[in-house]
């Protein structure tokens, strides 16, 4: 049997799932969940959220065990569901990344405009945007050892930070209370939450790198989520206790205001430092997995054509590409012109990926019973009761942030999702390719 | 029913038209890679060994150190080979399955597409 040259080890994928998933937009989306509670209560629910999300990843990973697919979302769903509603919730998943990548544009350019406040946001939009199109179209990519020290270096930045702003002189948790909201807030915060581990599920493309019958991918999905329940745990707690929340809520930058509050201009650097590894790790991770979902939905026959075409000399999806980057842009320069609305996206996305948890949940149920002899490379124990619990769970989260956030947070979750359909149900088969 | 003489008949000769495209002997001169592909019912497995865009040998038998591992029914195979099937939709409803770095998978996509356009 062959072997793979590049066997990619556990350390390997738990730095690329926990890397993806960890980008600078995590930080105000925390604060925000922290707000929905009032106090360090957050703590909890940073908790609560990992522990619905490990348990979720337990159904990611019995799916890409069964099919080991950069494509997972589109597979899955279509084996489950068939094949409309698997296309209508994949084109909702483009757009979900669109949405996660325009906020993460928005919060980096807000970082850069904070170390460099003579260009504005606006700009460093578009600045960050030109050299990120330039990377993906190169077919730049970060990956093996880099990857794991870049990522490993990013967590002991932040734990290491919390630790020892936990134990400084300046840290005053005493005076800050638990959950004066009430046990009410709890809910939303757990959704709005769920934000921070958005991405983490992306490594399962790498089933394919690992599919040789012994795959760790199934034991590494939890792992990473453990290692980022810790990271964001312990960074709420220590921020929490050194800046008060009303310092923050408003700010798309919390972290820099974090870090300078703890050590000055190096506390502020080291945060910004942590925040460009954040982005580059997701960022450019979640672009380019999702301009080859759209490459391969192109050539499948379920997008124009002309979105498959690939560049001769580096063979990434331009056109694709080229696309995507016109809507982040439009969508982060909107945030920028909006800056107050900087929660809209992160909520939107939020919603939409607790809908993605439930989908992949009842997905897994359903394949039970379809899929019945497909050969599992792991399989959840207790029968159906997990992934029934985390696809109620997640049912719940999602309807909770919709029915407690702006107005726009619902037309656009609803915007996106009836326009999948009516794509899927109508333009695709008339493209006819 | 697709027998292993059929696959071998079409690996032969999908492998002589790549080595006579010149489209692909532009596009690829940097690419050297080992692929193996799998089949199923019945079983078989072919290594192309492929150096800066030409196959130079292919093997009837599997080799250590696979960059690209493609595994499905022989008949799936045949048909993205013979051209009748669109790799791309049967990676996407799981019957291909495909072990590789996304640049690589394109890449052979991108082969299929040019040789049978």
């Amino acid at each position: 049997m062959s072997e793979l040259k590049k066997a990619l080890r556990m350390r390997t994928l738990v730095s690329a799932s926990a890397g993806i998933a960890l980008a600078s937009s995590d930080f105000p989306a925390l604060i925000k969940a922290a707000t929905q509670v009032g106090g360090w209560g957050i703590v909890f629910v940073v908790v609560c959220a990992g522990i619905v999300t490990g348990l979720v990843s337990l159904s990611f990973a019995e799916l890409a065990g069964m099919y080991p697919t950069a494509a997972g979302v589109r597979v899955y769903t279509k084996k489950a569901f068939g094949d409309t509603t698997s296309l209508t919730i994949t084109i909702f998943y483009v757009f979900f990344s669109i949405i996660i990548a325009s906020a993460e544009t928005y919060i980096f350019s807000a970082v850069l405009h904070a170390l460099s406040p003579a260009l504005s946001a606006r700009l460093w939009v578009l600045i960050f945007l030109i050299v990120a199109i330039a990377m993906n179209i190169l077919g730049i990519e970060i990956a093996g050892a880099l990857q794991d020290i870049l990522t490993y270096a990013m967590f002991v930045g932040i734990i290491g930070l919390s630790l020892y702003a936990i134990l400084s002189a300046h840290f005053d948790i005493a005076s800050v209370p638990f959950a004066p909201l009430g046990i009410g807030g709890f809910g939303t915060a757990i959704a709005t939450t769920i934000f921070v581990y958005t991405g983490f599920e992306w490594t399962t493309p790498l089933a394919e790198e690992v599919a040789s019958g012994k795959s760790v991918l199934p034991y590494s999905l939890p792992i990473s989520v453990g290692l980022l329940t810790v990271t964001f745990a312990l960074f709420a707690y220590a921020t929490m206790g050194i800046v008060p929340l009303s310092q923050m809520v408003h700010s798309p930058i919390p972290h820099l205001i974090f870090g300078q509050s703890l050590a000055g201009r190096l506390g502020l650097y080291i945060m910004a430092g942590i925040s460009f590894l954040a982005t580059m790790t997701s960022f450019n991770a979640g672009v380019m997995g999702n301009s080859r979902l759209i490459y391969a939905l192109a050539r499948e026959g379920s997008f124009p054509k002309f979105m498959s075409m690939l560049h001769p000399k580096y063979f990434t999806p331009w056109i694709a590409l080229l696309v995507i980057f016109s809507i982040i842009a439009v969508f982060s320069v909107t945030i920028a012109m909006h800056p107050k609305a900087f929660l809209v996206p992160i909520l939107v996305a939020a919603s939409i990926e607790t809908l993605m948890y439930a989908i992949i949940s009842f997905s897994v149920i359903s394949l039970r019973y379809r899929e019945r002899d497909t050969a599992r490379i792991f399989r959840i124990k207790g029968g159906i009761l997990i992934p029934l619990f985390t696809g109620v769970v997640f049912t719940l989260l999602t309807l909770g942030i919709l029915a407690s956030s702006s107005e726009y947070v619902a037309i656009l979750f609803a915007t996106g999702l009836v326009l999948s359909y009516l794509y899927s149900r109508y333009v695709v088969p008339g493209l006819g390719h | 029913m697709v027998t292993r003489e059929t696959l071998v008949a079409t690996l032969d000769t999908f492998v002589k038209k790549v080595n006579e495209n010149i489209t692909l002997k532009k596009i690829l001169k940097g690419w050297s890679k080992l692929i193996v592909v799998k089949t199923k019912d019945p079983e078989a497995v072919a290594s192309l060994k492929v150096e800066r865009g030409t196959v130079v040998d292919v093997k009837l038998e599997d080799t250590q150190g696979a960059d690209i591992t493609l595994s499905a029914n022989a008949d799936v195979i045949n048909d993205i080979f013979t051209g009748r099937a669109n790799p791309s939709r049967l990676y996407l409803d799981g019957t291909l399955k495909v072990f590789a770095s996304q640049k690589d998978q394109m890449v052979l996509d991108s082969i299929v597409d040019i040789v049978w356009k």
